[in-house]
C-alpha cells in the first residue's frame, strides 16, 4: 500500500518537469539606437576647424520612428562645437520608419590661443519618443590634440617658381592653393614681400585681381602671380613672397618665387658688323587699343647675300608684334634674302594688350642668321590718359543750319576710321533735343570700316511744328565696340517765320470780320 | 419779288440762329474742337508733307461738322409747322418754295460762317503760335478744304431739313438725325465690313464690293477728296489712294481735281438732289396742325 507521499511524488515530479520546460520571458533589453564613428581623435592647429563624422543607427529589430536628442556633454573652455546634419546645426534628429541611419558631423573650432595638449570633447545622444521604453543616454568621446607645429591643412605651390626676364617685361607664374580640409574652405592669398618699385598682381585665371579663393575639400585652385620688374631693374635674382592662410586662421603658408633679371640679351650680336637694323623712331606713346607702327630698315653691308630671319626677342605678355611688308600690308614677313648692300624697309606693328596698364614697355626685334643676331629695342609707352577719340572721327556737314518749325534739312555726316585696324559694326549715335527729330537715311551701322576709310551717312533733321525758337544742339558720335569717337554737335537755329505770324493775325482778323459782317447783315430781326 | 421774299426769309432764319444762345455755344464749341485737335496734331512730327496741312485733323472735323448742320436744320420746318407760324406765313403772298429755299439758304449761310470762322481762327492761331512757314500753295488748299467742308456740312444740313419736313415733331427729327449721323460718321465702315464679311465671306478691307458700297457715304467722298482716305469712320475701311487728297502737296491741285473730281461732284450734287426731294415733299405736305 502506497503512502500518500508516494502517491503524490510522481505527480510533483511531472509538474516540476513540465514547469521546467516552460520558456521564461526574455529579460534583456536591446538598445534603441547605436552610434558609430571611425575616428575619435585628431591633431589640429590653433584656429583650425576639426570635424568628426559619426553615424546614428536604429538598434536591432527596431522599425518604428525614433527621435534622438543631441547635446554637448563636455567641451574645453572657450572652445566652440556643434553637431551638424546635412550642413545645418541640429539639436534633435528623427530617424523615420523607413530610414535606418543618419550621418552626423561634430565640428569643433580650436581657439587661436589654445595651448598644445590633448583636449577631450564628448557628446550625448538620448533617444525619445512614444515607442521608446529604454531611454538610456549614449555618450561618445572625442579627443583633439592641439599641436602648433602640425602641418597646416593647406598648401601653396607653383610648378615653375623661378623664371628669367628682362627689365620692364612682365613675367607670370602659375600657382595653386590646395585645400586639405575635409570641407570647403576660403583662403586668403596675399603678397608678403617684393623688391622696391616692382609690380606684383595676384590674378584669377580670367585676369581679375583676387584676394581670396574658395576651394572645395581636397581640391586645388589655380591662380596667377604677375610680376612686373621696372625698366631700371639691375641684373640679379629677386624674390617675391606670396602667402596663403585660412580665412579665419592666422597661420600662413608661404610661396617664394624667384625672378632673375638679365638686362642683356643672351644671343651673340656680332651680326651687327654685317647687317644694320635701324629705326628712326624708336618710341611711341599710345593708348592700349592702338597699334604702334615702327618704320624699320634692314641693310646688308656684307659683300654676299644673306638670309635673315625676323624675330621678336622680347614682348610683354598678351602683346602682338608683326613684320609687315610696306608694299602690301596683307603680307607678313618672316625671313628675307638680302643681296649685297641691299636695303629693305618694312614696318613693325606692335599691338599692345587691351588691358595694358600705363608704363613703358620695351619690345626687342632682331634679324637672325644662324646663331648670329642683330637686334633693336623699340619702346612703347602706354598712356591710358591719351585721347582716343580721334581714331574714329565724325564730321557733320554743315555744322550749323537754320530751320523753320515744321521744315527739315539734310546733313551729311562723315565717319572716318583714322586708326590702323579695320573697325566692325561702326554705329552712328545721335542724341537729339526736344523739338527736333532726326532720321538716319539708310543704314546707321556700317558693317566694316577699313583703316583710313570714311563713310558718309545722311541724316534728316526736322524741326517739329511746336519747336521753340532758339539754337538747339544735336550731338553725334560714332561707336565701334569699345572705341568711341569724340562728340560733335550740329547747331540748329529754329526761327519762327514772322511773315506767317502776321498772316495768322490777318486770318484771325478776317474770321472776326466775317462774323461781324454776318451779324450786322443778317442779325436784325 | 420772289427773290426778295426768299432773301427776307433767309435773313429771318439767319437772325433767328444768331440770336439763339445755342448757336453761339455751338460756334464756340466747334471752334474749340477744331482748334484743339489742330493744335495737338500740329505738334506731331510730319515727315513728308506741309506741317500746316498735316496739322488739320480732318477725321475730327468730319465727325463734328455734321452735328453743326443737324443742330441748325433739324427743326427748320417742323418748328414752324408746330407753332402755326407756317400757316400764317403762307397767308401772305408767298410760295412754299420761297419758304423752304429761304430757310435752307439761311441755315447754309450760318454753316458757311461757322466753318470759315473756325478754320480761319484755327489756322491763324496755329501760324501765330508755331510760326511755321506757309506758302500760297497751302493757303489755296486750305481754301479748297473749307469749300469741300462746307459742301459736306450742307449735305447733312439738307438731310436734317428733309427729315424736319417729313416728321411730326422736332424730337423725332433730332432722333432720326442723330441716328443717321452715328450710322454715317461713326459706324458705317465697320457695319459695311461686317455685312460684306457675313454675306460674301470676304474679310479683306480692300475688296471691290466694299469700296463700291462706300460710295453711298458722303463721308467717303469727303475723306477721299481731302486726304485720300476711303473711310474716316471708326474701325472702318483702311484704304488710301495714291494721292493723299488735296492736302498732298506732292501733286498739283489740278492733278488732285482730276483724280478726285467724282468725289467733288458727288459732294456738290448730293445737297442739290436732297433739296429737290425736300422741295417735292414739302409741296405735297399737309401743313395743318
Amino acid at each position: 500500500m502506497l503512502t500518500k507521499r508516494e502517491k503524490f511524488l510522481p505527480i510533483v515530479v511531472i509538474i516540476l518537469t513540465l514547469l521546467s520546460l516552460i520558456p521564461l520571458p526574455a529579460g534583456a533589453d536591446f538598445a534603441q539606437v547605436t552610434v558609430g564613428n571611425d575616428i575619435s581623435g585628431k591633431v589640429a592647429r590653433p584656429g583650425d576647424l576639426v570635424e568628426f563624422s559619426l553615424t546614428v543607427e536604429k538598434g536591432y529589430n527596431t522599425s518604428k520612428s525614433i527621435s534622438v536628442l543631441l547635446f554637448m556633454k563636455e567641451i574645453p573652455d572657450d572652445w566652440t562645437a556643434g553637431i551638424y546634419a546635412d550642413g545645418s546645426q541640429v539639436s534633435h534628429i528623427t530617424l523615420p520608419e523607413e530610414a535606418g541611419e543618419k550621418e552626423l558631423t561634430l565640428k569643433v573650432r580650436v581657439p587661436e590661443n589654445a595651448k598644445d595638449g590633448e583636449y577631450p570633447v564628448s557628446i550625448g545622444l538620448k533617444p525619445y519618443g512614444e515607442y521608446i521604453s529604454n531611454s538610456d543616454t549614449i555618450y561618445r568621446e572625442f579627443a583633439v590634440t592641439v599641436d602648433r607645429d602640425a602641418m597646416p591643412n593647406l598648401e601653396i605651390y607653383s610648378d615653375i617658381p623661378g623664371k628669367k626676364t628682362h627689365p620692364g617685361i612682365p613675367v607670370s607664374f602659375g600657382a595653386f592653393v590646395e585645400n586639405k580640409y575635409e570641407s570647403r574652405a576660403n583662403f586668403r592669398i596675399f603678397l608678403v614681400s617684393k623688391p622696391d618699385q616692382w609690380g606684383v598682381d595676384l590674378l584669377s585665371t580670367d585676369g581679375a585681381r583676387i584676394t581670396k579663393l574658395g576651394i572645395p575639400a581636397g581640391e586645388s585652385q589655380e591662380f596667377e602671380i604677375l610680376v612686373n620688374p621696372p625698366l631700371n631693374a639691375t641684373e640679379g635674382d629677386y624674390e617675391v613672397l606670396v602667402a596663403a592662410c585660412p580665412e579665419k586662421g592666422n597661420r600662413s603658408v608661404f610661396l617664394p618665387i624667384s625672378v632673375s633679371i638679365n638686362p642683356e640679351l643672351s644671343r651673340d650680336e656680332d651680326l651687327s658688323a654685317y647687317v644694320e637694323l635701324n629705326s628712326n623712331i624708336v618710341g611711341f606713346e599710345i593708348r592700349p587699343e592702338t597699334t604702334a607702327e615702327f618704320e624699320v630698315s634692314l641693310k646688308n653691308r656684307y659683300d654676299q647675300p644673306l638670309k635673315l630671319d625676323l624675330e621678336v626677342l622680347s614682348l610683354p605678355e598678351g602683346w602682338r608684334a608683326e613684320f609687315v611688308n610696306d608694299d602690301d600690308e596683307e603680307e607678313r614677313l618672316s625671313s628675307l634674302m638680302l643681296s649685297a648692300d641691299e636695303e629693305l624697309d618694312f614696318t613693325v606693328k606692335v599691338k599692345p594688350s587691351q588691358n595694358a596698364t600705363s608704363g613703358l614697355y620695351p619690345v626687342t626685334v632682331a634679324a637672325v642668321s644662324g646663331n648670329k643676331i642683330v637686334s633693336r629695342q623699340l619702346e612703347v609707352s602706354i598712356n591710358n590718359d591719351l585721347e582716343n577719340e580721334e581714331l574714329l572721327k565724325v564730321d557733320p556737314n554743315p555744322e550749323e543750319l537754320t530751320l523753320n518749325p515744321g521744315s527739315s534739312s539734310e546733313v551729311r555726316i562723315s565717319i572716318e576710321n583714322r586708326g590702323n585696324d579695320a573697325l566692325e559694326d561702326v554705329t552712328l549715335e545721335i542724341n537729339g533735343e526736344s523739338g527736333l527729330s532726326t532720321q538716319i537715311q539708310g543704314f546707321g551701322t556700317t558693317d566694316e570700316l577699313e583703316a583710313g576709310e570714311s563713310r558718309s551717312i545722311s541724316v534728316k533733321i526736322t524741326a517739329n511744328a511746336n519747336a521753340g525758337s532758339g539754337i538747339k544742339e544735336i550731338f553725334i558720335r560714332a561707336k565701334s565696340d569699345d572705341l568711341v569717337s569724340s562728340e560733335r554737335s550740329i547747331k540748329v537755329n529754329v526761327e519762327k517765320s514772322s511773315s506767317s505770324g502776321l498772316l495768322g493775325i490777318g486770318m484771325l482778323a478776317l474770321a472776326v470780320l466775317v462774323l461781324v459782317f454776318v451779324v450786322r447783315k443778317f442779325g436784325r430781326r | 419779288m420772289k427773290n426778295n421774299n426768299v432773301f427776307v426769309i433767309t435773313q429771318k432764319e439767319a437772325a433767328d440762329h444768331l440770336h439763339n444762345t445755342g448757336f453761339l455755344v455751338l460756334l464756340a464749341t466747334y471752334t474749340a474742337i477744331i482748334f484743339a485737335s489742330t493744335y495737338m496734331y500740329g505738334s506731331l512730327v510730319h515727315q513728308n508733307n506741309s506741317v500746316l496741312l498735316s496739322s488739320i485733323n480732318v477725321k475730327m472735323i468730319s465727325l463734328f461738322t455734321p452735328l453743326v448742320s443737324i443742330v441748325l436744320g433739324f427743326d427748320a420746318v417742323v418748328r414752324e409747322q408746330k407753332s402755326g407760324s407756317l400757316n400764317v406765313l403762307l397767308t401772305h403772298p408767298l410760295f412754299r418754295d420761297n419758304v423752304l429755299a429761304g430757310k435752307f439758304l439761311g441755315s447754309m449761310l450760318m454753316v458757311a460762317a461757322i466753318i470759315v470762322f473756325s478754320v480761319f481762327v484755327s489756322v491763324g492761331t496755329l501760324l501765330i503760335f508755331y510760326g511755321v512757314e506757309v506758302g500760297y500753295i497751302e493757303l489755296i488748299r486750305i481754301a479748297a478744304f473749307t469749300i469741300l467742308t462746307f459742301f459736306y456740312a450742307v449735305t447733312f444740313l439738307e438731310i436734317a431739313v428733309l427729315i424736319s419736313t417729313m416728321v411730326k415733331n422736332a424730337t423725332d427729327s433730332l432722333t432720326y438725325n442723330i441716328v443717321i449721323w452715328i450710322f454715317i460718321c461713326v459706324l458705317f465702315g465697320a457695319i459695311l465690313k461686317t455685312v460684306v464679311a457675313i454675306l460674301t465671306g470676304q474679310t479683306a478691307t480692300e475688296s471691290v464690293l466694299i469700296t463700291q458700297l462706300l460710295n453711298i457715304s458722303p463721308l467717303h467722298h469727303y475723306g477721299e477728296a481731302v486726304i485720300g482716305r476711303a473711310d474716316l469712320s471708326f474701325m472702318g475701311v483702311n484704304v488710301e489712294s495714291t494721292i493723299g487728297g488735296i492736302f498732298d502737296t506732292e501733286y498739283t491741285l489740278t492733278q488732285c481735281l482730276v483724280e478726285f473730281w467724282m468725289n467733288i461732284v458727288v459732294l456738290i450734287m448730293t445737297p442739290i438732289i436732297l433739296f429737290i426731294i425736300d422741295f417735292i415733299i414739302f409741296l405735297r405736305k399737309d401743313i395743318t396742325l
